[in-house]
């Protein structure tokens, strides 16, 4: 397999390139990357590993040796011509209102109105932290998908492929490598906010996941088979099925007490409470601390609410939101399920963006009839709870700088900016802004699913690139306080946000070289309880 | 010559059918997953900073306060300023916004043409020899906004292609197609000044074609400069909705059925209606995990057969 250097300036990997069947893969240099600052100024990365032989051998990892989809390479020149002649006619699919009425009309507007001004290539904070590699520039993707459509769906595209920049065969490798390419953008939607046309590059590259899990079959086994699979089947994508939620339930509750002598048994499954409260549960797996300051904050504000031991009602993941539209539907519709056989007055989301994004927004035009049950932010209630004077706070238990990241599908999609904002506010008085932040934040980098591939080589490219931007970004705002004796705390509520922070700092050592943690909201408001006499955050690596 | 008079009018009615067709097109789609994105325009108090009816306890209680004039005014910047661009993209802008801001003001000096044509048939300007001070004004606000509108588009239009065609940033993601479309409009522009030049330094000829159009009176066009100019611009207008210089009316659909498009599904209402129609759409996906030729109700609340519990 032929490699080259890819210098940012070079348009190696041009999109000439990329529709030739041997394509030499992008390399990422560690040179390229995006500078950070102190103390990263002698920063070495590891060169991102490569894949073993054997595995070079069997998938796809054209692109730039990654392979996030885990494809198997076709063995023979049929079944190439076979998968281009699926994929052909799956491409004519997402542009029917049968197959794709979800996403039509802001596809097809995404995909007619590109001006290829490149107003959006500098807010992708994955093309600048890689060194403006070219394939991951915003447009990449979907250029090449239109082309491909004017070459082969237009009417006409046989004769004027010259005029429309399309004059090339299609082949398989080249559809294996825009598969690829569609996990190496965390849909963030940075740069759909900047384009003048309204055009969202996000959108495209879902819809090329769509495609290619929707027609060939063809999925992360981590949001298919491991994902959205594992939950229809077992009720959460961790495999923890509903005897042992229960079970972690217990091993919470008695951790509570032992640790900070807080002694609370969580309601579950309590037909007719106002709430049902839906946890990620890798909150309850990884973050456990998160799932106790829940308890203990709605127990002191005296709320009648309730957890789910019901399939569908213990795990708020929905990883189809990320890449099949099916499989969205299919897990959207259990957790209804849940909340309308306990009766409970609305469904709160708790610390997970895309689980916010998939049950309110995106579940809001698939439910009809008794389905429409009211869903809430869980930020917008505990606002309420933190202002309304039920519980005591000692903001000066919270006497270390804090940060905050947003999560892209809370925020920028959603609009949920200022109540977490006004509980930081009120109960750290040494809060400060990232730049940019709000709407105009950078992702994690674990966006789209990135946070749970851990596959391969993958978390390698997570953590020297997707995560890159946001590293900065925490640097730069505690600059003023960076040695590692002055603990700090990046509030980033959203549990895959936290898991890509987690490894993130890790790769960094973030811990070690400037004393910083990453930890939830709940933590933050349970730390200024002055009833919780245990300091509520532990300043260690998790 | 009538021939000339009938290709004017056959490309006025071309150019209508098929914006009319494009426009049918993206507004008659179904309704699709809210896809929106923050800041919205129109969110009443939140639109400074992004925020939505989400941030709300028990939004779904609330009533819903559209801020229509702030919408008005993000859409006025980003059209007559292009401020997107300009925030986001200030190289291009310096392009980009005469080049715009010349568009504008060409179609507004066919549209001053129209009127000074439309008046003149009911008398009330007259039309080659201005003495009146609405006819004076009318006149000679035509000719200045046609010049500074070719000027303009010219000098845009030329950096765009200097840009375009030098940094590979633009060159590798532009289709020979996508320079044709410049290259047409400077075409446009260069005959548009060529008549200028020789008529006197006016718009003469094109307000009185303009007015024989729109009297149906087919005097011969003697200038075959000025018959070359007629025939460029009617190709044009068929040509122009072919093309992705449509964007102009797609940026409508782009900001308001999707961008900002935040309605909240309550109940009872059309928008339920839709989604109900929607989910009686039959699936044709061939993935495994998926039952072709279910509705996508069904295919939904059914689990895949992979599925066992
Ligand atoms: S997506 Fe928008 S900003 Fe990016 S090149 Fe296309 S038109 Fe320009
Ligand atoms: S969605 Fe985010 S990661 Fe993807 S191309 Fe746009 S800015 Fe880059």
């Amino acid at each position: 397999m032929k490699t080259r250097r890819v210098s940012p300036v070079s348009p190696a990997n041009s999109i000439r390139e990329f529709v030739e069947v041997d394509m030499p893969p992008a390399v990422m240099s560690p040179d390229d990357y995006l500078k950070l600052p102190h103390p990263y100024e002698d920063w070495v990365d590891q060169p991102i590993r490569e894949l073993t032989a054997d595995q070079k051998e069997r998938l796809e990892c054209s692109l730039d040796g990654l392979s996030a989809i885990g494809m198997i390479k076709p063995g023979t020149e049929q079944e190439k011509e076979e998968r281009v002649a699926r994929f052909l006619s799956g491409l004519g699919k997402l542009f029917t209102k049968e197959n794709n009425w979800t996403f039509l009309q802001p596809l097809l507007l995404s995909m007619e109105n590109c001006l290829k001004c490149q107003t959006c290539a500098e807010q992708c904070p994955i093309y600048i932290s890689s060194g403006r590699k070219e394939i991951y520039r915003p447009i990449f993707r979907g250029e090449i998908l239109r082309r491909i459509i004017n070459r082969y769906l237009k009417p006409g595209g046989k004769f004027f492929h010259v005029l429309s920049g399309s004059d090339f065969d299609l082949n398989w490798e080249t559809i294996a490598r825009l598969g690829e390419l569609a996990y190496r953008c965390t849909l963030c939607r940075r740069c759909a906010q900047a384009c003048p046309i309204g055009v969202d590059n996000a959108l495209i590259t879902r819809e090329i996941r769509v495609l290619f899990s929707e027609e060939l079959g063809l999925a992360p086994e981590e949001l298919h088979t491991s994902g959205s699979m594992k939950q229809l089947k077992t009720g959460s994508s961790t495999g923890t099925n509903p005897t042992a939620m229960l079970d972690i339930v217990e091993f919470i509750q008695e951790d509570m007490k032992d640790l900070y002598g807080i002694d609370i048994k969580m309601p579950i499954d309590k037909k007719g409470a106002d709430i049902l409260l839906l946890h990620n549960f890798g909150e309850y797996l990884s973050w456990p601390e998160n799932v106790m300051a829940f308890a203990i904050i709605f127990e002191k504000a005296g709320l009648n609410w309730t957890l789910s031991s019901e399939l569908g009602g213990y795990d708020s993941v929905n990883y189809g939101l990320f890449y099949d539209d099916v499989q969205y539907a299919r897990v959207a519709l259990e957790h209804i399920k849940v909340a309308k056989d306990l009766g409970v007055k609305k469904l709160v989301l708790g610390e997970c963006g895309h689980a916010h994004k998939s049950l309110m927004p995106i579940a809001d035009r698939l439910l009809v009839d008794d389905n429409i049950i009211p869903r809430e932010s869980a930020f917008s209630l505990l606002e309420q709870i933190v202002f309304s004077g039920r519980i005591k706070f000692d903001p000066g238990k919270n006497d270390f700088p804090v940060t905050l990241h947003d999560p892209c599908n809370i925020v920028r999609s959603m609009g949920i900016v200022e109540p977490q904002r006004r509980i930081l506010r009120k109960l750290c008085p040494h809060f400060v802004e990232m730049q940019p932040h709000g709407v105009r934040n950078f992702c994690c980098g674990g966006g789209s699913g990135f946070a749970i591939f851990q596959g391969k080589n993958f978390p390698d490219w997570r953590n020297a690139i997707s995560f890159r931007m946001k590293f900065k970004q925490v640097l730069d705002a505690f600059r003023d306080n960076i040695e590692p004796s002055t603990k700090k705390y990046v509030c980033a509520p959203c549990s895959n946000c936290k898991g890509t922070f987690r490894d993130g700092f890790n790769y960094y050592k973030a811990f070690e070289k400037c004393g910083i943690i990453y930890g939830g909201l709940v933590e933050l408001i349970v730390n200024a309880m002055v009833d919780v006499k245990q300091p509520f955050i532990k300043w260690e690596v998790k | 010559m009538t021939l000339l008079y009938l290709f004017a009018y056959l490309s006025i009615l071309i150019f209508l059918l098929l914006i009319g067709r494009k426009l049918i097109k993206y507004s008659s789609m179904p309704v699709h997953l809210r896809w929106e994105l923050y800041p919205v325009a129109h969110e009443a108090n939140k639109n400074e900073y992004g925020g939505s009816r989400y941030e709300e306890i028990n939004w779904w209680e609330k009533e819903s306060r559209k801020d229509h004039l702030a919408e008005l005014l993000v859409m006025l910047e980003e059209i007559f300023l292009l401020k997107g661009v300009y925030t986001n993209n200030r190289k291009l802008w310096y392009f980009s916004y005469p080049f715009h801001l010349g568009l504008y003001l060409i179609i507004a000096t066919a549209f001053l043409m129209l009127s000074a044509a439309v008046l003149n048939v009911c008398s009330v300007v007259s039309f080659v020899d201005p003495h009146r001070t609405l006819d004076a004004a009318l006149f000679y606000f035509t000719d200045v906004a046609g010049f500074a509108g070719i000027l303009l588009t010219f000098i845009g239009c030329s950096g765009l292609v200097v840009m375009r065609s030098t940094d590979s940033k633009y060159r590798q993601y532009n289709a020979p197609v996508d320079f044709i479309n410049l290259a047409f409009i400077m075409v446009l522009d260069l005959s548009i000044f060529l008549t200028l030049i020789l008529s006197n330094g006016s718009f003469v000829l094109s307000k009185e074609f303009i007015r024989n159009l729109v009297t149906f009176n087919f005097t011969p066009i003697r200038e075959p400069f000025f018959a070359v100019h007629i025939i460029l611009i009617s190709l044009f207008l068929i040509y122009f909705p072919l093309t992705r210089m449509t964007h102009l009316f797609a940026k409508y659909f782009t900001y308001h059925k999707v961008r900002w498009e935040d309605e909240p599904n309550l109940g009872g209402t059309n928008l339920e209606r839709r989604i109900k129609e929607a989910l009686n759409f039959g699936v044709g996906w061939s993935a495994p995990h998926i039952e072709s030729g279910k509705s996508w109700g069904e295919v939904a609340t059914k689990l895949p057969s992979e599925v066992k519990r």
